[in-house]
């Protein structure tokens, strides 16, 4: 059923960051958003999961309009999606092991023993193995990074979305999180959204690609458009030239 | 403006906030009370609150508790000095410790421990999205933070005053038969004059609504908390405040209804 | 979180409920022992008694008071103790309620009826209670004082008209006691005013109204003699019965509140009775008014309750305990 994004805007005070923006995910699908630091990627991901209220426009996620949902429906609907956050947002008071364990204890049936299996496995698949006692305080950026991406995608979710998910890693484990997001999508059929700046992988993962810019959707397509885009804001978001930018601007 | 009314000015400014404040905190505390239904949430994390809230806060409640049983045993005996008999220091102690001092120092005292200490975990986990994170993974916040907290609140200022009041009279006694030449008998023959059992009610309904509103004010200011570092500071010290005052204005409530 | 922490808490709430349960039982007195037994007592009012008072035998602190109720029909009020097992009452055990010290707290003293036999027990109900005789306070006393005061009052306004000469010197006398129990009064209340603070106040007040009137006596009694002739005697009849009856009044509400003061007031009682008896005799025809008038008997009996009231005041400066409280709380 996948994801859609229609004419969403959301404005903080004065300040506007979405004016209109529109995208589809579709089923299975992995989508790629483009967009310059500070563009509201973050705060359109949010609006997905409910966590932020459109002050216009809509999100349908599996069929349901999020901000129409009731509490409980919206926990429903919460429980088919994994939210990968930029900074990580590991709860700090608790374990990694736990950290990950969070999710299966409130979406799955799975008894203690297989909690415990399946983080293994999920800090495994994120080159984290071992560090299951450790505090997120102890671990570096990337290992705080990776460890959220376990604890999102240890669920099993249908939907993942994941916000920045290599900003910060080393270039061998970038390519081995770009794995693990194609494994969900090959394996079991993942509908999800990556928010990256890096062009490298967002080639590696994509389905497809949008763009964000000034609050509306600049540019939506495929690889192969997205390459062959003569837009000047988008060939100077993925050349890395900020000159192209400012002659728009 | 006029400069003279300035002043006033200012104080409507405030107090439009203050008002939405006690509006929000009202919604929150609607929000608790139907969270209480998602038992499986915060069942588990009931009794580590409880420890947090009350077991840790044991030491310094006694410590207060002995200072003030002392003090008050010493001024009863200079206050009374010649016309009144000796005994009535028992009294003071008692029925000072049960009704005011217990209840109130312990739930100040708690407000500062225990409602700086929730706001700032509470604040933290806002500004570094933990509270989002919580969303995501389908746990309903509220339930998940605020419900057991102001349980352990509930449950545990009572426990915790009780056990100050204990301390109290007895510092109280301790003190009259060392420092006052008074004999034992005479100090607990002043304590059980006047006590009615409803004293004792009086202080735990005191402590019960002590604990629920330090632990919600806390949890509120928390959740409210935005920006970094500072804006965590700025939320502690808030609930601290406002707790210390909801105290002092709710000990005057019950004092009105129930005395 | 582990184990330990976990036993903490609990550790913590249960002493915590230990201390407020069994707190609680201690200071309200209730012994956890087995051997106590209730005592209830029937009672016409209770004065200032409330539940945790002592239960006093002989002197000796045998437990507290209760519950208190009103009896279903509302005629007596029972009193419910808890007392030691282990002390033997007397078959014939009375109850009695009166201050136990100066600062509002009273006590119920069990003891044999024939200790203080004057007393007017409220008999109870059923067998198992014990009858009961509250002491009356201070403020009973000085009530009554005022009514005598303002009887007196009126007495002097119209009685000019209707004595003997002979009268006329009783009432002199009557009036120079009046004039002594004023002062003893100021005395007792100068002497106890640091403490009294209180209560003085109310006493004054009634001081100055008996000396008021008794000033108003000795300005009528000037016009005594003019007035003898006059036949105005029925008037200051019907007043000398309001009085009398009143002072019976006084008489039976400080009746025996101390054992000697029990006979003085005992007699006065009588000596009302036979007033009374004489006045109606007189309003029913028999004997004359000129021989009820001019026997020095009335004027004497007066005096004889003056100065039981006397009595009354020297007994409340010795023990003062017995009569007076102050609300401090
Ligand atoms: N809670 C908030 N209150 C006020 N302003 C906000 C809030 N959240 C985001 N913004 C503003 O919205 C804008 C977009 O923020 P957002 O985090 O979505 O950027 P982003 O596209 O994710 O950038 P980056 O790539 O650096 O993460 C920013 O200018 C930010 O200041
Ligand atoms: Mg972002």
């Amino acid at each position: 059923m996948g994801i859609i994004v229609r004419d969403l805007h959301k404005a903080f005070g004065p300040k506007v960051v979405l004016d209109g923006f529109s995208v589809e995910a579709r089923d299975g699908e992995t989508l790629v958003v483009l967009g310059g630091s500070g563009s509201g990627k973050s705060v359109m991901l949010k609006h997905l999961v409910g966590l932020l209220i459109p002050d216009a426009g809509e999100v349908e996620v599996d069929g349901q309009v999020v901000s129409t949902l009731k509490q409980e429906e919206l926990f429903e609907l919460r429980r088919k999606v994994g939210y990968v956050f930029q900074f990580a947002a590991l709860f700090d008071s608790m374990t990694l092991a736990e950290n990950v364990a969070m999710g299966l204890r409130r979406k799955s049936d799975l008894d203690e023993e297989g909690i415990a299996d399946r983080v293994d496995e999920c800090l495994r698949l994120v080159d984290l193995e071992g560090y299951g006692d450790r505090a997120p305080a102890e671990l570096s950026g990337g290992q705080r990074k990776r460890a959220g991406i376990a604890r999102a995608i240890a669920t099993r979710p249908q939907y993942l979305l994941y916000d920045e998910p290599t900003t910060g890693l080393d270039p061998v484990t970038r390519a081995m999180i770009d794995q693990l997001i194609l494994r969900m999508s090959e394996e079991l059929g993942v509908t999800g959204i990556v928010i990256t700046h890096d062009m490298d992988s967002a080639f590696r993962v994509a389905d497809r690609f949008a763009m964000l810019h000034n609050g509306r959707c600049r540019f939506h397509g495929s690889p192969d458009e997205i390459r062959a885009s003569e837009d000047p804001v988008v060939r100077g978001f993925i050349e890395g030239r900020p000159e192209l930018l400012e002659m728009e601007s | 403006m006029q400069p003279l009314l300035k002043p006033f000015a200012m104080l409507g400014q405030g107090g439009v906030p203050f008002a939405a404040g006690i509006g929000r905190w009202g919604q929150l505390t609607a929000d608790t009370v139907r969270a209480v239904r998602h038992v499986d949430v915060w069942l588990r994390l009931l009794l580590p609150q409880m420890a947090r809230v009350g077991v840790d806060s044991v030491p310094i409640a006694l410590f207060i508790a002995l200072f003030t049983g002392i003090v008050l045993a010493l001024q009863a005996s200079y206050t009374f000095t010649g016309a009144i008999p000796l005994y009535f220091v028992g009294v003071l102690v008692g029925k000072t410790m049960m009704l005011e001092l217990g209840p109130v120092l312990t739930g100040l005292a708690l407000s500062g421990r225990v409602g700086a200490n929730i706001a700032a975990e509470i604040g933290t986990m806002r500004v570094t999205e933990q509270i989002d994170a919580l969303e995501t993974l389908a746990y309903p916040p509220v339930a998940y933070l605020v419900v057991p907290r102001a349980l352990a609140g509930i449950i545990m200022f009572p426990v915790v005053t009780a056990l100050a009041i204990g301390m109290g009279i007895v510092a109280g006694w301790i003190t009259a038969i060392q420092l006052l030449d008074m004999s034992s008998a005479d100090f607990f023959n002043g304590l059980t004059l006047f006590f009615l059992p409803f004293d004792v009610t009086y202080a735990m309904i005191k402590a019960t609504s002590f604990g629920f509103i330090v632990t919600s004010i806390g949890c509120f200011f928390g959740f409210h908390t935005k920006g970094g570092a500072e804006g965590v500071g700025d939320a502690t010290t808030r609930a601290v405040v406002a707790s210390s005052m909801a105290i002092l204005v709710l000990n005057a409530f019950w004092a009105i209804v129930l005395l | 979180m582990n184990r330990s922490k976990e036993a903490l808490v609990g550790v913590v709430i249960v002493a915590a409920i230990l201390l407020v349960t069994f707190g609680t039982l201690w200071l309200q007195g209730v012994s956890l022992r087995a051997s106590e037994t209730e005592v209830t007592a029937a009672f016409s009012s209770v004065g200032l008694i409330r539940p945790g008072n002592a239960v006093k035998y002989r002197g000796v602190r045998i437990g507290r008071i209760r519950e208190i109720e009103v009896d279903q029909d509302g005629e007596l009020v029972l009193v419910r103790a808890r007392v030691q097992d282990d002390v033997r009452l007397p078959s014939d055990a009375v109850a009695i309620l009166s201050p136990e010290s100066l600062f509002g707290d009273w006590q119920m003293e069990i003891a044999p009826r024939d200790r203080f036999p004057a007393y007017r027990y409220s008999e109870p109900r059923e067998e198992d209670h014990l009858a009961g005789y509250s002491i009356p306070d201070i403020s009973q006393l000085t009530a009554t004082a005022d009514r005598i005061s303002a009887d007196i009052e009126i007495l002097t306004e119209r009685v000019g008209i209707a004595f003997s000469e002979e009268t006329a010197r009783n009432v002199a006398s009557l009036i120079e006691n009046v004039e002594e129990v004023t002062q003893r009064l100021s005395q007792l209340i100068t002497q106890q005013a640091d403490a009294f603070v209180g209560v003085t106040a109310e006493i004054q007040e009634t001081t100055q109204e008996i000396g008021e009137a008794a000033v108003g006596v000795r300005r009528t009694l000037d016009r005594v003699n003019e007035a003898l002739a006059r036949d105005e005697v029925g008037e200051a009849l019907n007043d000398l019965v309001a009085m009398t009856s009143n002072l019976r009044a006084l008489s039976e509400g400080i009746e025996g509140t101390t054992d000697q003061f029990r006979v003085t007031a005992a007699r006065a009682d009588s000596t009302f009775m036979r007033v009374g008896t004489i006045l109606t005799a007189m309003e029913e025809g028999e004997g004359t008014l000129g021989r009820l008038l001019q026997d020095p008997a009335v004027a004497s009996e007066l005096e004889g309750t003056l100065q039981e009231l006397q009595l009354l005041l020297e007994d409340v400066r010795l023990n003062p305990r017995r009569y007076l409280r102050l609300s401090i709380f």
